[in-house]
């Protein structure tokens, strides 16, 4: 570090970083260019403008572990207000930026391109560039003029001569600066952090902060409508660009002091809270963090002749910037702009187009393009938003969420939106009163019967796998043959004599199966079984018949009888087998040729009967079905108010 | 919802073992010889190979 005195006024400047050609006396504000362990004087520099900024010359933080100081920064102007680039010193004795705007944290170095970095003129929204191998997409175009400095930094901007940046961002992290205020261009590369992300220590006191933003229009903080009187209270600090009046829709500039109107729009209060249900100046609680409704937008789209409006909040915290609650026909959806670009099968989506995108893993389709305006505008804003305003939106989503951009002459911005229950929207602003239930069903809102669908589904499938298991793998005796004839024969035209088994043991659970084969081919011939199940310990006969039957190709030459209820025991069956060719059995007449037929008796224990699996798997089959098809409605409603509807 | 539908489905499988267990079928024990006797298939326009017969 280099310790001088200032020319000017004798007061200690420090130079901390290597990098540092330039610094601003904290006493004087003047100018000191370094020579070696020299410095001179090149005049005074001009006063910072309050912009509501946290972030002091002196403030630390860290950036992936590694700890920084903020040494100095420039302030730039542009059209939506001041912009900060605090200049950075990292303790590992490198030097780079953070980018400050509209709640916005921007962490870049100076890199050398590789390439030849193209003009200005030439870069158009959504266009993609590669730097440094990588892809960008350009998402803004700024021009500033510069304000003044402080602390120490790196290099001059040519003063009151405007110059542009672009600014660029990719699918991943990274994002991109080039500042044409040199020739040729300088390329920053870094990332948008958060606020917390940051982990600021040292940030303006609370006193400061309030001392900043009293700056605010030249010290305006309340004020009286110039048109209608009605007193205001600014509640967005100096970010504020403008105010429009609720009771009579004057629209009051908040960029100085004089309130100058900007332009005025006949409309009444009840006119502008028609369908406003949040009061302007209420507190949300978003995170844990409180944010303040500053204003609202009505705003529209037109198909077919019909209006479709809805309504936007704008919420404002100091630290974490802007977010825009959309209530769409009692629909909430909470927004917020993207650090990363969507993709589209890998890469960064330069033009939106109706293809699904890809967010953080997760996909979007397509609902809408619409070219939506500004029918009304209420409260403060950061930019000098008026009636009549047009931009195109962009809207995919993937419920809860979606994403949309909001392309337009002025930028290229990504947002994403989260589905609000309405609920969830009372409780955040702390309502006592209910909210007018939704209408309709909403592109981002979440599909009440999809969890429904998916979980009974899975429930399905799981018992269905249990049934399965169950037959496929119940005890050894499942199925086992207890007793089974052998060279069974009919002879037809001759007389038959019931025949007996020996005796065999009937255990393990399950029914009593009888299977009836005739072995050889029936022509014109049935052939019925019947029989006794005698059991040897008791006594009981049970009887079991069936008839197996062929003619003109038709019927079975096997059949099967389950007998329920049969306990274990020593068994044993009698049988008679009688046969026709007609409804009659045959008679007996030795006249006539016989003819053998040969047949088979099988028994088994425990046969699995597969209709009742089939019947437990049709009965649940029908609630997944039925909550699926609810599901589908749901989304048939959902999609039929999109473009592809 | 979902709960009532694990309950139904879990008590159903319940009862699924325990019939697969037990033995219970709809067979129709036919002890009496009830023999069916089929006719020949005749083609909708009235005739076929065998319609002569």
């Amino acid at each position: 570090m280099l310790s001088v005195t200032c020319p000017s006024c004798g007061s200690g400047v420090a130079f901390r970083s290597e990098f540092s050609s330039h610094a601003v006396c904290p006493a004087c504000n003047s100018l000191l260019v370094r020579q070696g362990a020299q410095v001179e004087l090149l005049g005074k520099v001009a006063e910072l403008q309050p912009d509501g900024s946290l972030i002091k010359v002196g403030t630390q933080g860290e950036n992936e572990g590694v700890p920084f100081q903020v040494v100095g920064r420039i302030q730039l102007a542009y059209d939506e207000g001041y912009w900060n680039e605090w200049c950075l010193l990292y303790s590992d004795g490198s030097q780079g930026w953070l980018g400050e705007s509209m709640g916005e944290f921007f962490l870049s170095r100076a890199e050398t391109p590789l390439e030849r970095l193209p003009g200005h003129a030439n870069l158009q929204f959504g266009q993609t560039l590669d730097l440094q191998g990588q892809p960008f997409v350009v998402t803004g175009k700024t021009v500033s003029t510069l304000v003044s400095y402080e602390g120490e930094i790196p290099f001059l901007v040519q003063e009151r001569v405007p110059f542009t940046t672009v600014d660029l961002r990719s699918a991943t992290e990274r994002a991109a600066t080039i500042d044409y205020s040199e020739h040729p261009p300088l390329l920053f590369l870094g990332s948008y952090r958060s606020f917390q992300d940051l982990k600021f220590v040292g940030l303006k006191s609370g006193e400061e902060e309030v001392q900043g933003q009293s700056a605010t229009a030249a010290g305006v903080e309340n004020f009286n409508c110039p048109t209608c009187g009605a007193p205001h209270s600014l509640q967005g600090g100096v970010r504020s660009k403008m105010l429009a009046c609720e009771f009579c829709g004057t629209a009051v500039d908040l960029s100085d002091g004089r309130l100058r109107v900007l332009w005025k729009e006949e409309t009444s209060r009840e006119r502008m809270r028609l369908g406003v249900e949040l009061p302007l100046g209420s507190e949300a609680n978003i995170e844990g963090s409180p944010f303040k409704l500053l204003g609202y937008l009505k705003k529209s789209v037109t198909y077919e002749g019909i209006d479709y409006p809805w309504v936007e909040y704008l919420l404002y915290n100091p630290q974490l910037g802007y977010r825009w609650l959309e209530c769409s026909d009692g629909h909430y959806t909470l927004m917020h702009s993207l650090e990363r670009l969507p993709t589209r099968r890998g890469s960064a989506v330069d033009r939106p187009g109706k293809a699904p995108l890809d967010y953080d893993g997760k996909s979007y389709k397509h609902f809408q393009t619409a070219l939506a305006k500004v029918d009304g505008v209420a409260g403060e804003f950061y930019w000098r938003v008026k009636v009549g305003d047009r931009a195109t939106n962009h809207v995919f989503v993937g419920p809860p969420h979606l994403l949309s951009l909001e392309s337009s002459e002025h930028g290229f911005v990504w947002v994403r939106g989260e589905y609000l229950e309405i609920e969830r929207v009372r409780e955040m602003f702390g309502l006592s009163k209910s909210l007018p239930e939704p209408q309709g069903v909403a592109p981002n809102q979440p599909n009440p019967h999809t969890e429904t669908t998916s979980e009974t589904f899975r429930s399905f499938g799981l018992v269905a796998l249990f049934a399965l298991l169950f037959l496929l793998g119940s005890p050894s005796s499942w199925g086992r043959v207890l007793y089974q004839t052998t060279d069974a024969t009919y002879q037809t035209f001759r007389p038959a004599s019931p025949q007996e088994s020996p005796p065999f043991r009937v255990s393990g659970p399950g029914n009593l199966a009888f299977q009836f084969s005739a072995l050889d081919y029936l022509s014109q011939r049935w052939l019925h079984f019947d029989v006794d199940l005698i059991n040897l310990n008791t006594g009981e006969v049970r009887k079991v018949g069936r008839s197996v039957e062929r003619f003109y190709s038709q019927g079975e030459s096997s059949k099967t009888v389950r007998l329920t209820s049969v306990p274990s025991g020593e068994y044993r069956i009698r049988w008679n087998v009688t046969s026709g060719s007609t409804l009659i059995a045959d008679q007996v007449d030795l006249t006539k040729q016989s003819e053998d037929i040969r047949y088979q008796i099988t028994i088994r224990r425990g046969v699995r009967v597969w209709g009742w699996f089939w019947l437990l798997l049709t009965l649940l089959i029908l609630p997944p079905l039925f909550f699926a098809a609810q599901a589908g409605t749901f989304e048939t409603r959902r999609w039929s108010n999109s473009d592809h509807g | 919802m979902i709960g009532f539908y694990r309950f139904l489905a879990g008590s159903l499988l319940v009862l699924f073992c325990i019939v697969q267990w037990v033995g219970w079928s709809w067979d129709v024990n036919e002890v009496s010889p009830r023999p069916k006797i089929y006719t020949r298939r005749v083609s909708s326009s009235g005739g076929g190979r065998y319609s002569h017969k």
